[in-house]
């Protein structure tokens, strides 16, 4: 089966600060998985080259077998990337600002799935709104609400939690546990709300100085989670300690 | 704890400063290199103006300086303009930026913000005073024109700078919440053709983005300007005509602005979207089209108001399209990095002056082949 995302020797640098080396990850069908890292470890290069905004200066990216180098235009239509919040559109509505981007994705019209998500988020009242009006976190829904729209089969947010009420996270969560296991949706999400994340991932990565330095799959994670003396955070926190020295040996 | 007189601000750019300095020295080789070549190219561009006739600008000069009044409001409002802009920048920037929430004193604030300007004020006389001094350099009647010129036009622009702190300082000085005019760039009568079946609402997003510049007054200082070259003694309809075509040409300056800046956010947003840039190109094209399509028939109208020939108003249309064009498939090309297409517009407008000169209207076909080729590497760019 192919993979719906595979990196393979992706490295980049800004000038002379390298910071990815090297990084291999595979992401198949209807896994969930949560990249996590310390601050300036990487992990917002590493989306960005993987969603072609960025082209990483060795090592190639893979998505549903397509090489996004090569072909840009295929590989994206099956790729969903929450918009950074203070990129959107401030002068437009957010119902013409999903309007503009599911033409840009070839739909006739914002799909009935997106406005429900939208529903669910507690996003209905803003729709007809400037989005200059929106909060952080209402921006934060549109954001995500435009990587989702039309539902591609991976989806790739960067901390799309950051600035949500609870009641919205839990509803976004939910959604995306939902794509995962009715449509077989690829979930990567960069995240450092380990304990908003821990119920929902089916596997964890952590980056740090640019390396992908350990990997928790299903199996590891559900022990983890089934000892009460135990915790994904503090599991996290140890091996982030222990990725760091590595790190600097 | 006692409070400086000074913001803090001021060290922080004292410490970049050290800093640029020390990485200067520690990239010796490269400042030594990059030296050489400002100090080869500043010599080329004196060399260069050293070899102008001075004395054509004087003429104009002279001109102004014998309206002592109006050119020295010229230069005060244009010192006023760009010193409030800068000085609320600075400003926005200490209240909410890093600085913040910092214990600073108001009146340090205060006391940063008119030393900010007296430099800003200074910077700017001494760059037009330099100015005429080059011109005063290479032109033999200077003196009919110099000893006034260094008067009224620094004098003016420091006296627009030092109004331009006043009025910025009472606008920082009000601590009223902004004010978020929901609806103020909606427009006034909807165009449903306008957006592009395929990305729609991209037109809307840069007529909005028009509306709103315009509406908090973007380009008021052309249109000063344009009120000030008038003539009073003109008939009716030749003032009209001047003043149709002068307004439409503003209006799409900001136009052609706007939507190129839209072009350049939309960039980034579509980033991660599977848009193919020739979908993308045809959607960004159709409010710049439109625009150009409304100012060519005003100024038609307001060229012959004037009585222009029908070949003068032929010509304006081509000039005014090529232009357009020249800057749109710039701002394409450039679309991840705006400040390229910004540089190279002049260089190859001025390109474009001296092939026309040249070849007259087969110039055209060179143009034709310049956007085509700006259009082609845009479409392979990433």
């Amino acid at each position: 089966m192919t993979a719906l995302l595979e990196l393979r020797r992706v490295s980049h640098a800004y000038g002379e600060q390298r910071v990815l080396n090297e990084v291999e990850l595979s992401i198949g069908a209807g896994e969930f998985v949560a990249l996590i890292g310390p601050n300036g470890s990487g992990k917002t290069t590493l989306l960005r080259c993987l969603a072609g905004i960025i082209n990483p200066q060795s090592g190639s990216v893979h998505i549903d077998g397509i090489d996004i180098n090569t072909d840009p235009f295929a590989a994206k239509t099956r790729l969903g990337f929450g918009v950074d919040p203070t990129l959107l559109p401030s002068l437009l509505s957010g119902r013409q600002t999903l309007g503009m981007f599911a033409s840009a994705r070839g739909l006739a019209a914002v799909p009935e799935s997106t406005l429900k998500l939208a529903e669910a988020l507690a996003f209905t009242p803003w729709l007809d709104a400037e989005v200059r009006s929106y909060s952080l976190g209402t921006r934060q829904k549109l954001g995500i609400l435009l990587g989702l729209i039309g539902e591609p089969p991976l989806l790739v947010l960067d901390e799309p939690l950051n600035g949500l009420d609870p009641l919205s996270a839990y509803a976004l969560k939910q959604h995306l546990v939902g794509l995962t296991r009715s449509q077989g949706t690829a979930v990567l999400l960069a995240t450092h709300a380990l304990e908003v994340a821990e119920r929902f991932i089916t596997r964890a990565t952590l980056l740090v100085e640019g390396r992908l330095v350990r990997e928790w799959n299903t199996a590891s994670l559900d022990t983890i989670r089934h000892d009460p003396e135990n915790s994904l955070e503090q599991v996290m926190v140890e091996a982030l300690a222990a990725g760091g020295r590595q790190a600097q040996t | 704890m006692r409070p400086s007189f000074f913001h803090p601000w001021l060290t922080e750019l004292a410490l970049i400063a050290r800093n640029s300095v020390r990485d200067l020295f520690r990239h010796w080789a490269q400042s030594l290199l990059h030296g050489a070549a400002w100090s080869m190219l500043g010599t080329l561009v004196l060399l260069g103006l050293l070899r102008i006739d001075g004395d054509r600008f004087g003429l104009v000069l002279r001109l102004l300086i014998q309206q002592p009044t109006v050119t020295t409001l010229v230069f005060a409002a244009f010192g006023f303009a760009l010193t409030r802009a800068a000085i609320l920048a600075l400003a926005d920037e200490l209240r909410e930026g890093c600085w913040g929430a910092m214990p600073v004193s108001g009146a340090a604030t205060q006391r940063t913000l008119i030393l900010a300007t007296v430099v800003f004020a200074a910077c700017a006389g001494l760059v037009v005073a330099g100015l005429l001094c080059l011109v005063a350099l290479t032109a033999s009647h200077w003196r009919d024109w110099f000893a006034s010129a260094i008067v009224i036009m620094p004098g003016g622009l420091m006296l627009g700078a030092m109004a331009g702190c006043f009025a910025a300082n009472r606008v920082h000085a009000d601590r009223r919440p902004k004010r978020i005019r929901v609806g103020s760039s909606k427009p006034l009568v909807s165009l449903p053709g306008l957006n592009h079946p395929k990305l729609n609402f991209f037109a809307e997003w840069q007529r909005r983005e028009l509306l709103r510049r315009w509406r908090s007054g973007g380009r008021i200082g052309q249109f000063a300007f344009l009120l000030l070259l008038i003539p009073a003694n003109d008939g009716l309809s030749t003032m009209l005509g001047l003043l149709i075509v002068g307004l439409s040409l503003i209006w799409f300056g900001l136009a052609l602005r706007a939507s190129e800046d839209v072009i350049v956010g939309g960039t980034a947003v579509f980033a991660a979207m599977p848009l193919r840039f020739e979908r993308f190109a045809a959607a960004s094209l159709r409010y710049p089209l439109y625009a150009l399509l409304g100012t060519i028939a005003c100024s038609l109208i307001g060229l012959r108001l004037q009585q222009a020939p029908l070949l003068i108003c032929a010509i304006y249309a081509v000039l005014l399209t090529s232009l357009a064009g020249l800057s749109l498939v710039l701002c394409w090309r450039y679309r991840h990095s705006a400040w390229r297409a910004r540089a190279r517009m002049p260089a190859e407008t001025a390109l474009l002056a001296v092939l026309f000169q040249q070849f007259g209207p087969a110039a055209l076909a060179l143009l034709a082949a310049l956007l085509l080729r700006h259009y082609h590497v845009a479409r392979v760019t990433r």
